[in-house]
């Protein structure tokens, strides 16, 4: 291997550092850089093959296989696969430790077919597939860098240490017959242009999330509490799913309010709604995660929100007049004038209560964009304020004069046909076509209002009115996702719902025989995947990788005895074959007796002596008298060690004249 | 669906050589990573992963652009082998000369092969389903030889030096080599510069040979009408060296029937006596090719004994149809072995005509055959009734069938070569 692409021990350990810089995984990342790195100053090896890594590998696969689905359910989607390869790196950590730990050394090329399946099958007729070696150290630093990415730490060292990491190895290959300005001056580029460029791919989203309705970019699921994106001016039929965002129950089985809402918006522009002069201020946490809003009073009831978010910091749906939210879990919350509540958590399920039914509500008065008319439709209103005589000073039968305006001729409907004839799509619906989704009604109502001189404001949410028996709540899905308008009557705000109830039956009913057998699938599937995370998104992640360290650890040394075992196991098989083919001759010859008689008399053989050494000693100390003995041990040996042995005539002399010198020596 | 997974599979087969051809290793793992991060990043509110993908996309750019402003200037001289021998490495020489005054390092040397994809035709005629396994499977087939890319040691201003390149000669034929580029990597290392060079070649890749044991050719010698120098000829030759009256015994087919139509009496030909063993190496390609590599084994068992025959003291005739019905004499200062293999590494299977031919082949030359190896790939009536009517004729005969199904009821004389198992078939002879 070229010493240039030979990884470095401490640019292993930099990256996993980096890794654990990122996630605040310091537990985790120093022992594993310290394992790893150790295999490049330490002999311990193990006699690892290619076969042991496949099995290590597709054991890391089951492994990671499980804690995807695991995770899917419990977090769902991105949130699962951000954490799945925020820790993808440890999943394969079994696999990098077999690799440093063979015998083969640290710098041994790995068979791709350890990692990929398809390249374990055998090949088609006729194809010589040829094993593909590669370093497996790059691909798994680059492993540990994307895995850091998956923290977002938004902060501008993220970058700072990718360049660093990076420019490590670029400069170990970097071609020398370059000058090291022009090396200098392309990396140097890189990392600008890269900078421009990540800059760009954010501040793009920012930008298309903020121009393309919400129906579109998150489903309904998400609800950006500056500013929302409205349909109004839309040709063609709105595409809505039966996703369920929200479970609603209630302690003592009654109905809970028909409207739970997420953000306000006071100031409108084109087709859209904004949220202006509102900063959002934070809300004091109190013990057992209580979250209050309005000044201390006695709720009238509550209910529980069971509410899944796909991304980070989202609005909480909440009931008018919600005075306290109890048992959230969150890191903070924050509430504007307009009655939206933001809280900062990670993205999955989460649940919280709701107290609600307080005299005090807490948005805030209105302001003088409660009451402003955008430019293109005011004449238009104003003159349809005046002809129903609205007034300020009569604030709640303008209210009710405005809903009964909506309730004669205007229809609820999903599907427009037409472009405005009358310029402004809002003016069009007013006075010509009469006939739009909810973001129409509540949209022109809250302008009418505004023109009559009384301060609203467009609210969107939810509309909670189906009811599941199977899961004994309601349920709200994507499709219910409903604007209305919050009315500033008699000093306080109340919602205005003028879209026809029809709304929620109509929606209902959208789509054939076999979407809605679909969605009976997904509603189960949705249930399931809520109860298995109602029993694990308690644990956070440290407690479930502590948990899948409990399981793991004895999986790990049973294998890790199972492979010492089978390693014992082969060389005593080894031993035992040596042992087994070995079958001495001779064994049983006669002078063997004669040993143990001269030993019973003190004259043994010493472990290092030869049969004739003994034999002289004998005669020198003893004064035994070796001579017939000499014959015997003559033939003994022959009979022994002589790979001809011993003719059936001397075998049958052997044992005659060790049986007659036995028989002439008895123990004194 | 055939034009479109032709057109689909072959874009991608042409984006993996521009990848292997313009990345280096390390340019390939940053690509990925790009790759991979543009999935993870598509949200750039949930993850920072963007960023990798941003630095990923911009060192390949700024490497990519690297590349374009270089020039390469090299000439390349290749030694290559006439022919090689399929299943075994080879190397050859290769001469890079620098002309640019400046040294030059991180350099490959990419040998460019004939472009091994297979056109639409061939395609829709060779698959039953268009599958990419299929088709990797085809392109496998169609390459001869394979060699590996080089990284070349640091070049000196004006340098120049010598390498020597690894090949591997993957299965018969003929390999055309379309020129050598000379890569060179950006100052980042990641994207290579490529100096194409045009350097057109070929090189043959002998069939695949195994180890004979020493095998006791059937027959005994034989009178060889003509000699040696009319042995050599194809096919039935009406060259003579005199004419004589008919004798009675005479054989019918030696009459000269145009003279004894101008005479009115029997005349024959008349030879100079020659007396040596003749054998027929006779090879079976009647088959689809769903035998193709029952075929290949044929081939490569015919080669080992084409080369295993001495034909110093012989006549070796190679029988087998293609477009006609060939026979190659080798042997006695006719065509070398090595002349044989040559054949043998183009032969195809031949599916426009019954085996019937090879049969009217070889029953005409019976008069001059002491022996045949017959090398069938399979025992189906035909090839039975082919192996009746040489017995008939009286023919020695040894007979080998590569084939993977059993057969029952095996004659002594005919011997079963399970394709993948060749070698051991072949000990057992």
């Amino acid at each position: 291997m070229n010493p240039a692409m030979k990884i470095h021990p401490l640019m292993l350990a930099a990256v996993i550092a980096f890794w654990g810089w990122q996630t605040a995984q310091w537990l985790v990342a120093v022992p594993v850089a310290a394992l790893l790195c150790a295999s490049f100053y330490v002999s311990l090896r193990w006699a690892l093959t290619t076969a042991h890594l496949t099995r290590v590998a597709d054991f890391c696969t089951v492994l990671a296989l499980l804690l995807g689905g695991f995770l899917y359910v419990t977090y769902g989607n991105p949130r699962a696969i951000i954490v799945f390869f925020q820790w993808l790196p440890l999943m394969f950590l079994p696999v990098a430790l077999a690799h440093a730990y063979r015998e083969a050394g640290t710098t041994e090329k790995m068979n791709l077919s350890v990692l990929f399946w398809s390249l374990r099958r055998r090949p088609p007729r006729g194809y010589e597939q040829r094993p593909v070696l590669f370093d497996p150290w790059w691909p798994y630093l680059a492993l540990w860098i994307v895995a850091a990415a998956a923290a977002n730490e938004r902060g501008f060292w993220f970058y700072v240490g990718l360049v660093a990491l990076v420019s490590w190895p670029l400069v170990r290959i970097r071609p020398w017959s370059y000058r090291v300005g022009t090396w200098a001056v392309a990396f140097s580029l890189a990392i600008a242009l890269g900078f421009g460029l990540q800059y760009a791919l954010n501040t793009t989203q920012g930008w298309l999330e903020a121009a393309v309705p919400d129906w579109i970019t998150a489903a309904g699921l998400r609800t950006d509490p500056y500013r929302a994106t409205t349909d109004i001016g839309h040709i063609g039929k709105l595409k809505e799913s039966d996703t369920i965002v929200l479970r609603v129950t209630t302690a003592d089985g009654r109905v809970p309010p028909r409207l739970f809402h997420r953000a306000s918006y006071n100031a409108y522009f084109g087709a859209a709604w904004l949220a202006r002069g509102a900063p959002f201020a934070p809300v004091q946490d109190m013990p057992q995660n209580h979250w209050p809003l309005a000044p201390a009073q006695a709720p009238a009831a509550r209910a529980t929100i069971y509410d899944y978010t796909v991304r980070p910091n989202p609005v909480l749906s909440l009931p008018a007049g919600t005075a306290v939210i109890e048992n959230l879990r969150a890191v903070s919350a924050q509430r504007n004038p307009l009655g939206a509540v933001q809280i900062v958590r990670e993205p999955g399920y989460f649940s919280y209560v709701a107290a609600y039914g307080g005299e005090q509500a807490f948005e805030g008065a209105p302001t003088a964009e409660d009451t402003r008319l955008p430019a293109r439709e005011r004449e238009a209103f104003t003159a349809l304020a005046t002809e129903l005589g609205l007034n300020p000073r009569a604030s709640a039968a303008g209210v009710e004069q405005v809903q009964r305006h909506f309730a004669q001729g205007y229809q609820y409907s999903m599907f427009q046909k037409n472009a405005p004839l009358l310029g402004s799509p809002i003016v069009d619906f007013l006075y010509r076509s009469k006939s739009g989704h909810c973001e129409y009604f509540a949209t022109a109502t809250a302008l009418l209002l505004r023109a009559g001189g009384i301060p609203a404001r467009y609210a969107t949410g939810f509309a909670v009115a189906e009811k599941s028996a199977r899961e004994n709540a309601y349920l709200v899905r994507t499709r219910h996702a409903h604007a209305w308008v919050r009315a500033y009557v008699n000093g306080a705000w109340i919602d205005v719902d003028t879209t026809p109830a029809s709304w929620f039956a109509i929606e209902a009913e959208d789509g054939n025989t076999l979407s809605k057998l679909w969605s009976r699938v997904t509603d189960l599937w949705s249930w399931l995947r809520f109860r298995a995370a109602q029993a694990w998104a308690d644990t956070d992640e440290r407690q479930w990788l502590v948990g899948a360290l409990v399981v793991l650890l004895p999986v790990a040394l049973w294998l890790a005895r199972r492979l010492y075992r089978s390693r014992r196991r082969k060389e005593n098989n080894k031993l035992k074959q040596i042992l087994t083919s070995y079958s001495p001759t001779g064994t049983d010859s006669e002078f063997y007796r004669i040993e143990q008689r001269l030993a019973a008399q003190g004259c043994g053989r010493r472990a290092h002596e030869t049969t004739r050494d003994w034999l002289t000693r004998l005669k020198a100390d003893a004064q035994i008298d070796t001579a017939p003995l000499a014959g015997i041990a003559d033939l003994h040996n022959r009979y022994r060690f002589d790979p001809l042995g011993l003719s059936d005539a001397q075998r049958a002399r052997l044992k005659e004249s060790a049986g007659a010198w036995l028989a002439g020596n008895t123990v004194a | 669906m055939w034009k479109f997974s032709h057109w689909v599979f072959s874009l991608i087969a042409a984006s993996q050589r521009v990848i292997e051809r313009r990345l280096t290793r390390a340019g390939m793992l940053v690509g990925s990573v790009m790759i991979g991060t543009a999935a993870l990043g598509a949200d750039t509110n949930l993850t920072v992963a963007y960023r990798i993908f941003a630095f990923a996309a911009a060192l390949l750019f700024v490497g990519w652009i690297a590349s374009l402003l270089q020039r390469g200037r090299y000439t390349v001289a290749r030694y290559l082998p006439r022919v090689v021998t399929a299943g075994e490495p080879f190397t050859y020489r290769v001469t890079v000369n620098n002309l640019a005054n400046a040294p030059r390092d991180g350099l490959t040397l990419i040998d460019d092969l004939a472009d091994p994809r297979p056109p639409l035709a061939e395609f829709r005629a060779r698959l039953r389903f268009p599958t990419y396994r299929a088709w990797k499977r085809l392109i496998q087939e169609r390459k001869a030889c394979q060699v590996d890319e080089l990284a070349l040691p640091a070049l000196a201003p004006r340098g120049a030096l010598d390498v020597r390149v690894h090949g591997e000669a993957l299965r018969r034929g003929n390999q055309h080599f379309q020129g050598v580029t000379v890569a060179r990597a950006d100052p980042l290392g990641l994207v290579r510069a490529l100096s194409p060079l045009p350097a057109p070649a070929n090189v043959l890749v002998l069939p695949r040979r195994y180890a004979m044991p020493p095998i006791t050719l059937p027959g005994s010698r034989r009178y060889q009408p003509g000699g040696v120098s009319l042995a050599a000829s194809v096919g039935n030759s009406e060259e003579f060296v005199g004419l004589r009256d008919y004798r009675p015994g005479d054989p019918l087919q030696r009459i000269h029937w145009k003279s004894y139509a101008r005479i009115g009496e029997p005349v024959v030909r008349e030879y100079q006596d020659e007396y040596f063993e003749r054998h027929a190496l006779i090879l079976d390609t009647f088959a689809g090719s769903d035998r193709a590599v029952a075929f290949e084994e044929a081939v490569s068992i015919a080669s080992s004994l084409a080369c295993t025959v001495n034909t110093q003291e012989c006549l070796l005739d190679l029988m087998f149809i293609g477009a006609e019905s060939y026979i190659y004499t080798a042997g006695r200062g006719q065509m070398t072995t090595g002349s044989l293999l040559e054949v043998l590494a183009a032969v195809q299977l031949c599916a426009s005509k019954p085996f019937r031919t090879l049969q009217d082949a070889v029953t005409a030359r019976r008069g001059l055959l002491t022996g045949s190896i017959c090398i069938l790939l399979a025992w189906d009536e035909a090839r039975r009734e082919f192996i009746r009517t040489l017995h008939a004729l009286g023919v020695p005969l040894m007979v080998l069938v590569v084939s993977a199904e059993p057969i029952a009821e095996r004659e002594p004389w005919l011997h079963v070569i399970v394709p993948g198992k060749v070698q051991e078939g072949l000990t057992a002879l």
